[in-house]
Formats: C-alpha cells, sequence, structure tokens
C-alpha cells in the first residue's frame, strides 16, 4: 500500500468520523430541544439554530467524538475491511459496520461511566438509532472515497474472472 | 523585576491572613462509617449518624457504638440510593420523636419516602411512612432526601428528578424534582400554593429542581434556603418561596456530562434565577448556616459540604442576605464531604463520603 493509498485511508476514516459526529450532535441536540418544547419552553427556530450549532462546535463533537466514535469507527472499520477483502460489498459492509458501532458504543459508554449517563438526550432509545444512522451514513462515505482500494486490494469489487487469476488456457490434447 | 516581586506580595499577602485568621483542628470521633449521609444532635450528647446502606449509628462520649439501632425500615440502597436524612421533631426531648428519609422499593419500582419513628436510645418504634414520592421512577439516582423544619412547624423534603426523569421537575402531577411541605403526620397544610389546584400534587410547595441536597431554614431572616446539583456546572444555592418554579430543566448554567447544551437558556420568564451558583460543579451535598460561638468570625455564614471539590465552601451572607466572598476551606482533609452541621457546642461537624468514612469535629485548637 503507497502513501496515497494510506492517505486515502486516513481521508476515508476522517470524512466518516466528522460527518457520524456532526450527525449525531445534530440529532441529540433536537431530541434535546423537543423534550423541552414539551415542557412549555418556546423553541424558535432561531434557538434552535443557535443550539444546534453551539453543540457542535464548542464541547459536544469533541466529547461524542472522543469517547465513541473514533474509537468505535476503528474497531468496526477494521473488522469491515477483512470481511470485505473476502466478499466484497463495501458500501454494505461499512455501512453496517458503523451503524452497529455507533448503536453499540453509546450504550456500552453510558454504562461504563462513572455519570449516570454521558449523553442524557440517549434516554430516548430512539435518540441512539437515529445517532446510530450517523454511523451508517460514515461507513457509506468510508466505503465511497476508499472505492480504489478496494479495487486494488480486494478481487470481489473489481472485474476478476472466475477461477485463479493466473490460470493458463487449457491445452488440447 | 522588582515589580512583579511587589504584584506577587500583595496577591498572597491577603490569602495568608485570611487563611491564617481562623485557626482549627480536626478531632475524628468516629470511623469507619459506610458513606454517611447525614447527622443529629440529640440533647445528651449522642450524635446519630445515618449510612447509606441502611444503617443508623451510635457515636456517644466512647466513640462509635458497634451496634446500630435497630428497627431502621428497609431501604433500596444502590448507586446513590438508601438512607438519607435523620430530622429530630422540635420536642425530640420529650417525644423522642424524629423522622428519617430513605429511598424505597426497587430498581424498577422506587421512591423518596419519609418515616417518622420513636427512638427509645437503642431502637427505633412505632415506624410510620408519612410521605412517598409519586409516581415510582426506576434507575437508582437522584433522590433528594433532605428535610427540614419551617417555622410554623411543617416539614420541608427536597427530592430528585431522578436523573431520566427531569422534565418531570416540571410536571406539577409528579413529585420528582420538587420541594414539599408536609405537616409532621404526612398531611398536606391547608396554606400550600397547590392545594387548591386541580390536577397538582398538593404536597408542592416549590418546582423546577434537580437534585435537592440541603434545605436551611433562616430563623432569624425568616428565610428558607436550599441548594441543589446541577449537572456538568449550575449547581445553584437557591431562595425557596411558595409555589415558584426554579426552572429545571427549562433553564439551567450547567451542561449535560456529554457537554452538549440540555438547554440553550439560562433565564426564562416566570423562572427563579439562583442567589448564586458554581460552575464548575463543587457538587453541593449539605449546608448549615453557622452560628455558633466557638468561630465568631463565620458566623453568619453558609457551611456547604461539597462531594466533587472535596472541600467546605464557606458563603458569608451580607446583611442584606447577599452571599459574599467564597472561602473554600478543609481542602486538606482531601475526601468527598458529604454534609457539615453546626453543634450544639459550637463546633462544626461533618461527615466524609467514603466507604470508611468519618464523623470530624472542627473547633478551635485546644
Amino acid at each position: 500500500m503507497n502513501s496515497s493509498m494510506v492517505s486515502r485511508l486516513i481521508l476515508g476514516f476522517l470524512a466518516a468520523v466528522v460527518v457520524t459526529v456532526v450527525w449525531g450532535s445534530i440529532v441529540q441536540t433536537q431530541f434535546n430541544l423537543a423534550a423541552l418544547a414539551g415542557i412549555g419552553a418556546d423553541i424558535g427556530v432561531g434557538t434552535n439554530l443557535r443550539a444546534t450549532l453551539t453543540d457542535i462546535f464548542s464541547g459536544f463533537s469533541l466529547t461524542y467524538a472522543g469517547y465513541m466514535v473514533l474509537p468505535a469507527l476503528l474497531i468496526a472499520f477494521i473488522v469491515a475491511w477483512l470481511v470485505v477483502q473476502r466478499t466484497g460489498a463495501a458500501f454494505l459492509w461499512f455501512g453496517l459496520a458503523g451503524g452497529l458501532a455507533i448503536l453499540a458504543a453509546i450504550p456500552l459508554v453510558n454504562w461504563l461511566s462513572p455519570l449516570a449517563l454521558l449523553i442524557g438526550a440517549s434516554r430516548d432509545v430512539w435518540c441512539t438509532v437515529l445517532m446510530a444512522m450517523g454511523g451508517a451514513v460514515g461507513g457509506l462515505l468510508f466505503a465511497w472515497v476508499t472505492r480504489p482500494l478496494q479495487r486494488s486490494e480486494s478481487g470481489a469489487d473489481t472485474q476478476r474472472q472466475p477461477g485463479p487469476a493466473n490460470s493458463s488456457p487449457p491445452i488440447p490434447t | 523585576m522588582r515589580n512583579f516581586i511587589v504584584s506577587i506580595i500583595f496577591i498572597i499577602a491577603p490569602m495568608w491572613v485570611a487563611a491564617a485568621s481562623v485557626d482549627y483542628q480536626f478531632e475524628v470521633l468516629a470511623e469507619p462509617l459506610e458513606h454517611p449521609w447525614s447527622i443529629a444532635f440529640l440533647p445528651d450528647g449522642v450524635i446519630l449518624v445515618t449510612e447509606r446502606p441502611g444503617r443508623l449509628r451510635i457515636v456517644g462520649p466512647d466513640g462509635l457504638r458497634p451496634m446500630p439501632v435497630a428497627g431502621v425500615p428497609e431501604v433500596f440502597a444502590s448507586g446513590q440510593a438508601g438512607l438519607l436524612d435523620i430530622l429530630l421533631a422540635e420536642d425530640f426531648s420529650d417525644s423522642g420523636v424524629l423522622y428519617l428519609s430513605f429511598a424505597y422499593g426497587d430498581s424498577d419500582e422506587n421512591h423518596t419516602r419519609v418515616v417518622r419513628a420513636r427512638f427509645d436510645g437503642e431502637t427505633l418504634l412505632e415506624v410510620t411512612p408519612i410521605f412517598t414520592t409519586q409516581p415510582p421512577k426506576s434507575g437508582d439516582a437522584h433522590y433528594g432526601g433532605r428535610m427540614a423544619w419551617m417555622d410554623d412547624g411543617t416539614l420541608l423534603l427536597g427530592t430528585g428528578d431522578g436523573f431520566y426523569f427531569r422534565e418531570e421537575s416540571q410536571n406539577l402531577e409528579s413529585h420528582l424534582g420538587k420541594i414539599i411541605r408536609i405537616r409532621d403526620d404526612g398531611t398536606v397544610p391547608d396554606d400550600n400554593p397547590f392545594v387548591n389546584t386541580a390536577d397538582v400534587r398538593p404536597e408542592i410547595y416549590s418546582y423546577g429542581h434537580r437534585n435537592v441536597q440541603a434545605i436551611v431554614n433562616d430563623r432569624d431572616l425568616g428565610v428558607i434556603y436550599a441548594h441543589e446539583h446541577g449537572p456538568r456546572g449550575g449547581d445553584e444555592l437557591n431562595v425557596i418561596l411558595p409555589g415558584r418554579n426554579y426552572g429545571w430543566p427549562i433553564i439551567s448554567h450547567g451542561k449535560d456530562y456529554s457537554r452538549a447544551l440540555i438547554t440553550p437558556f439560562t433565564a426564562y420568564e416566570g423562572m427563579e434565577q439562583p442567589l448564586l451558583y458554581w460552575t464548575p460543579s463543587i457538587a453541593p451535598a449539605g449546608m448549615t448556616l453557622y452560628d455558633g460561638a466557638l468561630f465568631p468570625q463565620w458566623q453568619r455564614s453558609f457551611f456547604v459540604a461539597a462531594l466533587a471539590e472535596e472541600s467546605v465552601r464557606r458563603v458569608p451572607m451580607l446583611n442584606g442576605g447577599e452571599p459574599g466572598e467564597q472561602e473554600t476551606l478543609f481542602k486538606e482533609l482531601e475526601q468527598r464531604i458529604r454534609d457539615i452541621r453546626s453543634g450544639p457546642d459550637g463546633a462544626l461537624y461533618l461527615i466524609t463520603d467514603e466507604p470508611e468514612g468519618r464523623l470530624i469535629r472542627v473547633a478551635p485548637p485546644r
């Protein structure tokens, strides 16, 4: 694997992390604001937008990325990569891996945390599910960015013919 | 360079004077106490200490007695749940009556409960539940539990939001996240703020609280103070008035543990602002308004036990009822402080929140 391949791999991973984090941040903000609206708070569009941007850019994203998204996607994509080498279907496996990784990471880190719950909005299981969809999108993005690597590393997504790649034509007897 | 050195001297000197202006020493009266939570001083000099797992311990002149008080009701002990506060009846000398608050139930359905009992010196007798929060909740966090007497003999109880149910603090059909006011037999006073309001629990005195950890009646000024845990920041000291909304979770100066906004609002129409708030959190866990004779310099100060900061905050109260500049004390103990009380002898008594916690008396050096 040459340096441009490594760069593409890193780029794909970072893009997946960023998309997953921003997606998750937006989702949990909306759940928090909806809960407040449900008890009578007036959440206008401007307030909603400011709160959403605040969560993305000042605090939540770093916590979410550091404790959950980065380690979860790293493990999930390594496993998915190995699977893709054998089976192909990169979009399927990386998307599935990203989604399942976040779906598992949120309750796992909440459970490991000495605090009662690290992400308050994940009290609602649907918040966790929707945040996990961000992991799936991140996985799809990773698969797309690393397409050339999939083609060069794996036979499954390429134009490879059936049978051994170096097999010779049959010799007439 | 000389200016720099002079500046440093001027910065350090007042701190040294402030720290040295009041001498004190620690005396460990009892250990080990398993996560002690509250203290009560009996007229005969005995001190009762609650332990969160569900024991009531006696500390006499000879130290900690090995056998806990018999007759303590079974508590739900898990996480923050367990035996919480103890409060003596104002006529305890004659009646022997005391009140205990504790978590009651199991992990799926639990409540904060108050029982009334008579203490004969060794055993609790006639244990009678007088109040149980409704509806039940799950989990083992945020029970509140602190109690205090009002001047008219009614009982105040702070509750918590159960952590997972923070919106319930604004729900007047729920006791979660409230300050409750009841008579000493558990009945509802006729002048409670919501007593004639439909679909409101009549025991509610104030609402919009997160996890009330101390209630103090300043009998000189006729003011009720309470403090409560914020989330990540936003611990509050409030002046409690009947029927008022203290805002949680619609307003808060704290954030979620993940650093997300719990709310975009720090102020909102119809909601009370705290007298002061602590960000970052100190995790206030108990409080006394000191008026003893042993530390005249500290009179009219709140002493706030702090778990996270492992300290006691002294908050001098100025004449107008405004808090003055705070002082951080007792950090040399390097332990989480669960509660602090003014003893009848003028000393301060504190308990440390540890598996082998201690009851410590703070007094001037002999």
